[in-house]
């Protein structure tokens, strides 16, 4: 066992179980080459038909693969030897350190005794010297008298027989304790001898695999132990012998040895790039892009560089390698580039590229004013690069520093026109995750980043095409990879966009649609916490927005030609949808808060339509129904994805479900009238009984039915007057079908199903919004007001609540919104705090029961 | 489908080229077989990691560690060759069939 040791004595460490399964692993990789050496070997054989130069090429590759692996099988026996030999000593070793260890613990244990019988002895000797020099005492007194005391003398004898005693038992210890001693030191010295042996041990099998990794199959091909070629490749690479890699595969090498000829590299580039030293810029050009995609080259040639001279490089090899040529774009010096950033991509992806590399890389302890001089040819580099290669959080820092930060000083001159890195953002769209970075991410002021990318609006000259592609990459293409990320760049852009929306170019608008359909249940919830703030429901991992945000949005989309109608859609296929799954369950609370979701939802829509059909009435002259448009489209979109999953849904529709959304009446119902509203929770009911039949609660017949002309009572279907044909549903599962009337049925399914939350959620939202666009005012309290108290209305100043009695003093108010009601409180100095409420009802602030 | 008929091959200059795609393409198969099993050998050493961690001499474990990363590396290395044989030898049976089949379109 590790770690056991006791006076100096130490067991050599290791697990010779452990090692000897090594062993085998080692034989039976042995036996598993030798296979497919023989394997190999065979296939020349079975091609001896095989004519021509290609045949030869063959035969030449298979006979080195196959004479490397079997030199391979040799040396893998040879480690299985040394790893069970290793095994073997270790195993003898322990086991005679853990002897040794018993023995010194056993003679320990005597050196203890004999110590302790040594100490046991003295003082008896002590005690028996005392009582001997009080018998003589005794002895002397007693002869100056007379005759000694034959009792002292008695006494003197017995003192003096009992000193010898002890004396004798401690010359016995002394002598155990001596023989003991030497024992230990035996122990030891065969402890320390079974160390010795283990440390001989493993020297010996240490050097057998030192010598098992220079016998390779490969480093039979290459001629040589990754060791000995990676000094010998350094060596030359030094010498500027750029032939050394031929025909060496860099992965064969030690990190450390690729991270050395790495750095060589990136000293002959720090020359070529003045045009000076042995190695042209495009040369070295064409050697890195052999290792463009390797970690440890990678790492190894940008550290050595270090960001500031990486960034130098990166002015250089356009200002001296191209001169005069086209421009930073110039195919020839993107090509020449294009090596040099895609091993930065690679570099910025390893956790082995030094700390201040970015920060160095951008300059960042110049000012942005210095810095922006050299934005174009830090664009173009990276662009000469796979997007997707970078890193996401360096591409990311790259784009705050090329769009970002030389918006946030707008003195900063030269001031930067965004147009001009419309396609860098275009580019950074193939890294959704740094496009995430960036919409997630704040500028030095601490601003949103997509604040400034869209309050530059109109004078994209792309139709927004860049920043469409960039907001859909970081929001919708990062979904499956980064939800978290991505939901946090969908949050900016949604609370961002109601500010600049109405200046944003074309296509960039076309994201923000994708965005909705992406957080779609972010903006439900928003709605189901308004109206249902109590219930607690979930948010999930969704997008955090408050009703205002998420109705702002909405408001924005639906009040753009451009996106309404697809946003409409969103909305009206959520909703149907939540409708439909709503019916299908038998969870009474579950089904509950699908149906609340859905409502809220068509309300905040509806609602936020409405406002948007206000604004744009100012700037149209052809005022277009916009109201109408919402209810009817996103109706008919949630009832048509139900009716689609109906068998014979094409007959229903034409039975009328589709008029039975009259979205005149839905538009008065979310503006103001109750009738109206009531005859939008109708529909509801009937998307609630679509969504019976198709999950096959209900037949189909029923939506027939409920649409017949004056079919109140009951329904014949074939009209024959017949009662068989009246509609027989087994409701209460008793195996006879009950004759149904429509009543019955209507009456049943809305008891049944709860399709009540849904209407509830919408009267909910109603009233919560006309209360915030109609604030009771002090007057509308007169009536509430108790007794002791009255309204003073002056129509030239603020009206005034006083006290009845005395010198009906006037007494301080304040009012506040409640929800959907209104409460008044008086600050009575003597009868302190006392509320009172109001609540709307016909449309008038009344006093609340 | 032997190319040269009774052994005699074509002639290109002076270059005889003589083929029977079928073995080509059996050869391939056997190849890019045997580069599988140097991929499972390696992933079989990284089992005898725990030999080197029971070593107890840390020389020893890293020089065992060292040697099964060597061995992997060039397992790895072999397993690509063999591999690219194998794939090269399929290729070469599709090529030989094709181009044989195409040089002459059938009347």
């Amino acid at each position: 066992m590790a770690g056991e040791s006791f006076a100096g004595i130490k067991v050599p460490e290791g697990e010779p179980g452990a090692v000897r399964q090594a062993a085998s692993i080692f034989t039976g990789a042995a036996g598993g080459l030798q296979d497919v050496a023989s394997g190999l070997q065979a296939v020349p054989n079975a091609l001896s038909d095989w004519r021509g130069p290609a045949s030869a090429s063959f035969r030449g590759a298979t006979i080195t693969n196959g004479a490397a692996l079997q030199a391979g099988v040799e040396a893998m026996r040879d480690a299985a030897r040394a790893a069970r030999e290793y095994a073997e000593e270790l195993e003898t070793a322990q086991r005679e350190a853990r002897q040794a260890i018993k023995a010194a613990k056993e003679a320990q244990d005597r050196i203890d005794q004999a110590q302790t019988d040594i100490a046991a002895a003295q003082t008896a000797q002590s005690q028996a010297a005392m009582r001997l020099d009080a018998a003589n005492r005794r002895v002397a007194m007693s002869s100056m008298t007379g005759a000694p005391d034959a009792g002292a003398l008695a006494d003197v004898s017995a003192a003096g027989g009992e000193i010898a005693a002890a004396e004798g038992a401690e010359a016995n210890a002394r002598v155990r304790l001596e023989r003991a001693q030497d024992d230990l030191a035996e122990a030891q010295r065969r402890g320390n001898d079974a160390e010795e042996a283990a440390r001989q041990a493993a020297r010996r099998a240490g050097a057998a695999f030192s010598g098992l990794s220079g016998s390779t199959p490969a480093a039979a091909i290459l001629g040589g132990s990754p060791a000995l070629l990676g000094a010998r490749t350094i060596g030359r690479l030094r010498a500027g012998d750029y032939t050394a890699l031929r025909g060496l595969p860099l992965n064969y090498l030690s990190e450390s040895d690729q991270r050395t000829i790495a750095a060589i590299v990136a000293n002959d580039v720090r020359e070529a790039q003045y045009g000076e030293g042995d190695q042209s810029i495009g040369d070295l050009s064409d050697f890195v892009e052999r290792y463009q995609d390797d970690d440890e080259f990678a790492t190894g040639f940008y550290n050595e560089l270090g960001g500031s001279e990486a960034s130098q490089l990166m002015f250089n090899v356009g200002n001296f390698a191209e001169p005069g040529g086209g421009g930073w774009d110039d195919p020839g010096l993107v090509a020449l580039m294009a090596p040099f950033a895609t091993l930065l991509g690679t570099a910025t992806r390893s956790r082995e590229l030094r700390r201040d590399f970015t920060d160095d890389f951008l300059g960042t302890d110049l000012p942005i004013r210095d810095r922006i001089p050299g934005h174009e040819q830090l664009e173009s580099f990276i662009r000469a690069g796979d997007a997707a290669g970078y890193d996401g959080r360096f591409l990311a820092r790259v784009g705050q520093e090329l769009m970002i930060e030389p918006q946030v000083d707008v003195n900063a001159p030269p001031h930067i026109e965004l147009s001009e890195r419309q396609d860098f953002m275009e580019f950074m769209a193939g890294n959704p995750e740094a496009s995430g970075l960036l919409l997630a991410g704040l500028d030095s002021n601490g601003h949103a980043n997509v604040a400034t990318l869209m309050l530059y609006g109109p004078r994209y000259t792309d139709d927004g095409a860049g920043l469409g592609s960039m907001i859909e990459a970081g929001t919708h293409g990062l979904m499956d990879d980064d939800r978290g990320l991505a939901l946090r760049a969908s949050e900016h852009v949604i609370k961002t966009t109601p500010t600049f929306a109405e200046h944003l170019p074309a296509q960039a608008k076309d994201a923000l649609v994708v965005v909705l359909d992406d957080n779609v249940a972010g903006f439900e919830h928003a709605a189901v916490q308004e109206a249902w703030p109590e219930r607690g429901y979930a948010l999930g991992q969704n997008v955090d927005l408050t009703y205002d945000e998420a109705s702002e949005y909405l408001k924005a989309l639906l009040g753009d030609e451009r996106t309404h109608d697809d946003t409409v859609v969103i909305v009206g296929t959520r909703v149907g949808d939540q409708i439909f799954d709503a019916t299908g369950f038998d969870d009474g609370a579950r089904k509950s808060e699908l149906m609340e979701r859905a409502g809220s939802l068509q309300e905040m829509t509806t609602l936020a339509g409405i406002d948007a059909d206000l604004d744009q009435a100012e700037s149209e002259a052809a005022a277009n129904d916009l109201k109408k448009k919402i209810a009817s489209q996103a109706i008919d979109a949630a009832g048509g994805k139900i009716l689609g999953r109906i068998p014979g849904s094409g007959e229903i529709i034409g039975a009328g479900l589709d008029r039975a959304f009259a979205t005149d009446q839905v538009e008065q119902a979310l503006v103001a009238a109750r009738e109206g509203q009531q005859d939008a929770e109708e529909q509801v009911r009937r998307l609630v009984m679509a969504g019976e039949v198709a999950h096959g609660q209900l037949p189909g017949e029923v939506l027939r039915a409920l649409d017949a002309p004056g079919g109140v009572e009951s329904y014949d279907f074939n009209r024959d007057g017949d009662d068989d044909d009246f509609l027989q549903v087994d409701r209460d599962l008793d195996g006879r079908p009950e004759r149904i009337r429509e009543r019955d049925l209507h009456d049943l399914v809305i008891a049944e199903h709860n399709d009540n939350a849904a209407v509830s959620s919408m009267q909910q939202l109603e009233e919560l919004q006309y209360a915030r666009e109609n604030p009771a005012g002090v007057g509308d309290f007169e009536d509430a007001l108790p007794d002791e108290y009255h309204l003073d209305r002056d129509w030239f100043s603020d009206d005034e609540i006083h006290r009845n009695d005395g010198d009906e003093p006037e007494v301080e108010y304040s009012i506040e919104r409640d929800r959907a009601d209104y409460v008044l409180t008086l600050h009575d100095p003597e009868r302190g705090d006392i509320r009172v409420r109001v609540t709307r009802e016909n449309g008038e602030w009344v006093p609340a029961p | 489908m032997v190319w040269s008929g009774s052994g005699k091959g074509y002639l290109t200059g002076a270059m005889l080229i003589e083929a029977r795609p079928d073995e080509l393409s059996r050869a391939g198969g056997a190849q890019t077989e045997l580069a599988g099993r140097l991929v499972e050998i390696s992933g079989r050493l990284t089992g005898a990691m725990s030999g080197s961690s029971g070593a107890g001499d840390p020389g020893l474990a890293e020089a065992v560690a060292s040697a099964i990363q060597s061995w992997q590396a060039s397992l790895a290395m072999l397993s690509d060759s063999v591999g690219g044989i194998g794939a090269n030898l399929s290729g070469a049976s599709t090529a030989y069939s094709v181009t044989d089949e195409s040089a002459i379109p059938a009347g």
